[in-house]
């Protein structure tokens, strides 16, 4: 049953159940159904209310079925919101227009539209379901892997194979390549991941690449195809694909047109966060749009483009009217959401003001973008704070201070009388610390000071990302019992290839285990009792290594009650996924006495040095993290540390960014955190392989492009606070000295703007 | 001047029947485990299991779709089952040993021989994703959530047409159906790759019997919200197991029938009743049950009327709010042990249990 409510009636009923949507958003959802868009929004300006209300008005107003409409946006987290706020808007919109309708059979009309049934997720999700869903019968669909699993094929069957690690033209081909020079293992196999998923994601001619080059370069590029091709035979003898593999395998489907079920009652396509989409991306959408006739609407910020590093091209959306143009019958319309409705006055001001900072910067930002406006009517806050010092423990120590004061004591008076406190209810999980990175691994940094500091005043950090893994007490246990548990003797962990920092750390979690089994006696004869698995006769022959790990799990005191800890167990558990997936002995160990490999070599040993090669080894190299996706929301009571990445999205009413806390002297070394001097990796890498993609080469050059990023992550930065921004860092990176910062003032010609005229107060 | 307080983006959970609402129900702190910490079972023997035996049906029906007959040949379902066991073993599951790899093909035979040809040419609609919104109240719970499912099949056929009055499944339908039913219905089935549950007779316990009614008639339920549904009368449960039980399952019928928990039980005197009470066959040999008395046990229909709709989404909104208020608790306790506290009582799940060690309060020996 079709439903068609008035534009009129729509807006009506929207303002009645949630609030009226100023100017810019109505000429975003007030456009013709048909019309495709481009929206430039800016930081709070409301581009998910936008976005939301544009497939509702697609539903009642333009009368689209929702099983016709498609919503992705970037990750998970943000497509769950989207999600949410789709039901939390659409089920009282629904209602009221129902309760509007002049028949009942409109009435019943419009109570039909099932806004559940709109497709809303990440691209990765809706190729994946596109490809289960219309496969044919018989048809063998490829599966997305986890990156835990490709990244330990890329290990054994893309770099070890054939002893590729060791291979001096493959080696001399990915510093060429990538501009990186130190090139352990685990270094290489993350460069050939990227250069994987950068061949589909920038569409490149491999063929073509592989059979040019200078002939210093042809035999490391020989080794480069081998190393694809071993991985790429990896993944296909168990029916896997990559992400980047899943979004091609169904863009080759549409193109062949076997995705017709789909294509033939889709009508709108609405693409979120396209400010870091890739070209295989934009091709996807295009073609959606071309075989279905579905109009598209991207959404994005060129100015929070934060992802070039996992192959985004930010170009792709500065440039979509044009270049959707060439491929669709139509041009899509310009739309600017400028009305930031997140911060204070004060906040927007600077936000603008560091955004053309830089004259450079302005060409590679959307043409004709306008400065962020702040809400009319909203209250003027407070000016944007400093707080530098002469030392990282005196700058912890202070912020410490000053975050008591806030949000313990009865707040902090600042220089110019004004009082900042907590809100009502409010608390420390009101503030974040946003920093380069949230490590803690060196105590010399400002993090283990600060959280030190705040120890001492009863209060504490929220950072689940600080330290590496291998650092953490809990994996060192697992990983040492385990160690200690198959390998007593170590005999098989050395016949293993591994490099000198893993030998080391190997030998360190031992020893913390061995300390450990002689304080707890259960622990010690747990482990024995695997360690005489050979000469139990009921042993079984086959015992899956997790049934160690949950064993050595349930009797580390708290390890599987504590929530953040339980996060360290499921580390493992993946990687033993992994092991499962990739390797002969299925995460399983065996005894000896099951038999002989072809080589003769037993196969509980052959099925021991497999779990260390594939779950212990990376854990060694802190070649894993945690699981994003497990990682609940902040406590209340606890200041979350994250990078600038992490905040993407997210918004604090104080935001504290560490602009300085580490640059002393304008060492090079520190250069790219600050005032570039050459392009990075993923700078280098798109100078290298672009030459291959239909793209072309970049048109800016890599320290330029260096510059607009870092320029892109203090904006984000930034633009996260509410009430109350708060630089910090060492008094010696202060504008007017000699260390030249981007997010302090300076623009890429070595002028400091901000010396002598500070934008901050400091406090 | 006062911060503001910072609000988090609100999310509204989804929890799909079968993964979450029945995990949670056999055991909540096995579920906190398994789904939410993403730990996996040491050994998933039934998911596994159950896995396989809906994907070969769901293959067989593309097939059956695409050429007008049952692929119930042994090189058909071979290929089928060699298919469907490459496709798990991509997403990580994989039979533990040859013993249960060689029962599900088995299996997966028997069902295409026996069951298919009656099942494949009523049906409507496969692997339906069925998704609605709910209402969740609790102090400080989210306001909605999202239930979600996918229905294995919809049948649609004149129930009542004389000519189909010899299919074993139509028969067993209409002879339950609800009181003043007739016309064209959808009938919701759902395989369970698993044996027929017994009668509870504890007072404590999860009464499957009852939790996978629910689960039809929620199902039923979000069907008939459906644009392009037609009125449900029915929900078929196929326990697919019986269709070729083991001497094992054959052993625990005997036990059954002893405690009085079997439901459908051989008739007394009959060849079936004789080969229950078999201890054992040969080895690797299969005991031989009438087709007619594997059937009887594999099907059970749930008649569907509105208010056992009703009800039924109510115990599920009630299985929702309860994951919702552990979730809770732990965020505000900092303790999964003391959040998750509806602990399996059934011994079978505990015995199997990787984390019984941990648990306080772990059933059975």
């Amino acid at each position: 049953m079709n439903v068609q409510v008035g534009l009129g009636e729509f807006h009506a009923a929207y303002a009645k159940t949630h609030y009226g949507l100023d100017g810019e958003k109505r000429s975003v959802i007030d456009a013709p159904g048909s019309e495709s868009l481009h929206v430039v929004a800016g930081p709070g300006t409301g581009k998910t209310t936008a976005l939301v209300a544009r497939i509702l008005k697609l539903l009642f107003v333009d009368a689209v079925p929702a099983s016709g409409i498609v919503a992705t946006t970037f990750t998970k987290k943000a497509a769950s919101e989207l999600r949410s706020r789709l039901i939390e808007v659409g089920f009282p919109l629904a209602s009221e227009l129902a309760s509007m309708a002049g028949t009942e059979e409109k009435r019943k009309a419009i109570l039909a539209v099932d806004v559940n049934q709109v497709w809303t997720g990440t691209t990765d999700s809706l190729c994946q379901e596109l490809l289960t869903r219309h496969r044919l019968p018989g048809e063998e669909v490829p599966i997305a892997a986890d990156e835990y699993v490709t990244e330990i094929l890329m290990l054994t069957q893309g770099l070890f194979a054939d002893g590729r690690h060791r291979s001096r033209s493959l080696a001399d081909l990915l510093v060429l390549a990538t501009g990186q020079s130190r090139l352990n293992v685990p270094n290489m196999r993350r460069l050939l991941s990227s250069i994987a998923d950068r061949r589909r994601h920038d569409e490149l001619d491999m063929p073509k690449y592989l059979r040019t080059g200078s002939s210093s370069e042809k035999r490391g590029r020989e080794r480069l195809g081998q190393a694809l091709q071993g991985y790429d035979s990896a993944l296909q003898d168990r029916s896997l694909v990559d992400y980047a593999g899943v979004e091609h395998e169904t863009l080759r489907r549409l193109q062949a047109g076997k995705l017709t079920d789909f294509t033939g009652s889709l009508q709108a396509v609405l693409v979120d966060e396209y400010q870091d989409t890739n070209l295989l991306q934009e091709d996807l959408y295009l073609t959606m749009a071309i075989e279905s006739g579905a109009s598209i609407t991207v959404v994005g910020d060129d100015d929070q483009s934060l992802y070039r590093f996992r192959g985004a091209t930010v170009e792709l959306f500065t440039d979509f009217p044009a270049r959707a143009s060439q491929r669709l019958r139509t041009t899509p319309t310009t739309h600017y959401l400028k009305t930031n409705h997140r911060s204070s006055q004060e906040i927007v001001q600077f936000v603008n003001a560091f955004a053309e900072n830089d004259v450079k910067y302005q060409s590679a930002r959307s043409a004709g973008k306008p400065a962020l406006l702040w809400r009319h009517g909203s209250k003027t806050g407070l000016p944007i704070l400093g707080m530098f010092r002469d030392d990282v423990p005196t700058l912890a120590n202070s912020l410490g201070d000053f975050l008591e004061d806030v949000f313990i004591k009865r707040g902090r008076l600042l220089p110019n009388g004004e009082r900042i406190r907590k809100g009502k209810g409010g608390g420390l999980g009101d503030a974040a610390l946003l920093s380069y990175s949230p490590r803690e691994s060196n105590p010399a940094h400002l993090i283990p000071h600060l959280r030190n500091d705040l120890q001492a005043r009863g209060l504490s950090l929220f950072n689940p990302r600080g330290y590496q893994v291998g650092e953490v007490r809990d994996v060192q246990l697992l990983a040492g019992l385990s160690l200690e548990a198959l390998d007593p003797s170590g005999a098989l962990a050395s016949s293993v290839w591994q490099s000198a920092e893993v030998t080391q750390r190997f030998d360190a979690w031992r020893v913390a285990s061995r300390a450990a089994m002689t304080t707890d006696p259960s622990l010690r004869r747990f482990v024995q009792k695997w360690r005489d698995r050979e000469s139990r006769a009921n042993w079984p022959t086959r015992t899956p290594f997790l049934e160690l790990l949950y064993g050595l799990a349930q009797r580390l005191p708290g390890c599987l009650d504590d929530p953040e800890r339980a996060l360290y167990v499921e580390i493992f558990a993946r990687q033993v996924n992994a092991s499962e997936q990739v390797g002969s002995f299925r995460g399983q160990v065996l005894l000896n006495r099951a038999g002989a490999s072809a080589r003769g070599n037993p196969l509980g040993d052959g099925s021991v040095k497999e779990l260390i090669r594939t779950v212990l080894i990376p854990i060694a190299d802190n070649d894993v993290g945690l699981n994003e996706d497990l990682i609940d929301a902040f406590p209340a009571g606890r200041l979350p540390v994250l990078s600038i990445h992490q905040s993407k999205g997210l918004e604090f009413p104080l935001v504290i960014v560490d602009v300085g806390s580490r640059f002393r002297t304008n060492h090079r070394t520190q250069a790219r955190l600050r005032f570039p001097r050459v392009g990075d990796e993923a700078h280098t890498m798109e100078d290298y392989f672009r030459r291959y993609s239909p793209m072309g080469p970049p048109s800016r050059s890599p320290v330029d492009r260096a510059f607009d990023d870092l320029i892109r992550q203090y904006f984000v930065a930034f633009s996260r606070a509410r009430n109350v921004l708060l630089l910090v860092g060492l008094r010696t990176a202060l504008p007017g000295g000699s260390i030249p910062n981007v997010a302090l003032g300076w623009n890429r010609d070595g002028v400091d703007r901000w010396a002598g005229d500070l934008p901050f107060m400091e406090v | 001047m006062e911060l503001d307080v910072r609000t988090a983006p609100t999310t509204i959970p989804e929890y799909s029947l079968t993964g979450d609402v029945l995990s949670f129900a056999r055991c909540g702190l096995q579920y906190r485990y398994h789904k939410i910490g993403n730990l996996p079972a040491t050994r998933p023997v039934q998911l596994w299991f159950g896995q396989f035996l809906h994907g070969v049906l769901e293959e067989s029906y593309r097939r059956f779709n695409d050429t007008g007959s049952v692929p119930c040949a042994t090189v058909d379902v071979d290929e089928i089952c060699d298919l469907v066991g490459r496709r798990l073993a991509a997403t990580g599951l994989r039979a533990r040993n040859q013993q249960l790899e060689q029962t599900a093909m088995h299996r997966a035979g028997v069902v295409l021989k026996d069951l298919a040809p009656h099942l494949f040419p009523l049906i409507r609609l496969a692997e339906v994703r069925l998704t609605a919104t709910r209402a969740l109240s609790g102090p400080g719970l989210p306001e909605h959530y999202q239930m979600a499912g996918i229905v294995d099949v919809i049948t649609g056929v004149e129930l009542r047409q004389d000519e189909m009055a010899a299919n074993p499944l139509v028969a067993a339908i209409q002879q339950n159906l609800p009181v003043g039913v007739h016309g064209d219905f959808e009938v919701i089935v759902d395989y369970k790759g698993s044996r027929r549950p017994g009668i509870l007779r504890s007072a404590t316990g999860l009464d499957l019997r009852r939790v996978y009614e629910w689960q039809l008639l929620t199902y039923a339920e979000l069907r008939g919200r459906q644009a392009d549904s037609g009125p449900v009368a029915a929900g078929l449960l196929l326990y697919l197991n019986e269709l070729a039980p083991t001497w094992d399952d054959l052993a625990h019928l005997r036990r059954e029938i002893a405690t009085g928990e079997a439901d459908v039980q051989p008739e007394p005197g009959s060849a079936d009743e004789a080969e229950v009470n078999r201890t054992r066959g040969a080895k690797g040999s299969w005991p031989s049950l009438s087709q007619e008395f594997r059937l009887q046990r594999a099907i059970k229909v749930v008649p569907v009327t509105p208010s056992t709709m009703n009800n039924a989404a109510k115990q599920f909104d009630g299985f929702a709010r309860q994951i919702e208020e552990s979730r809770k608790r732990e965020a505000v306790t900092g303790s999964i042990l003391a959040s998750w506290v509806n602990y399996s009582t059934d011994d079978s799940t505990c015995v199997a249990c990787d984390f019984k060690g941990t648990c306080p309060q772990p059933a059975g020996p």
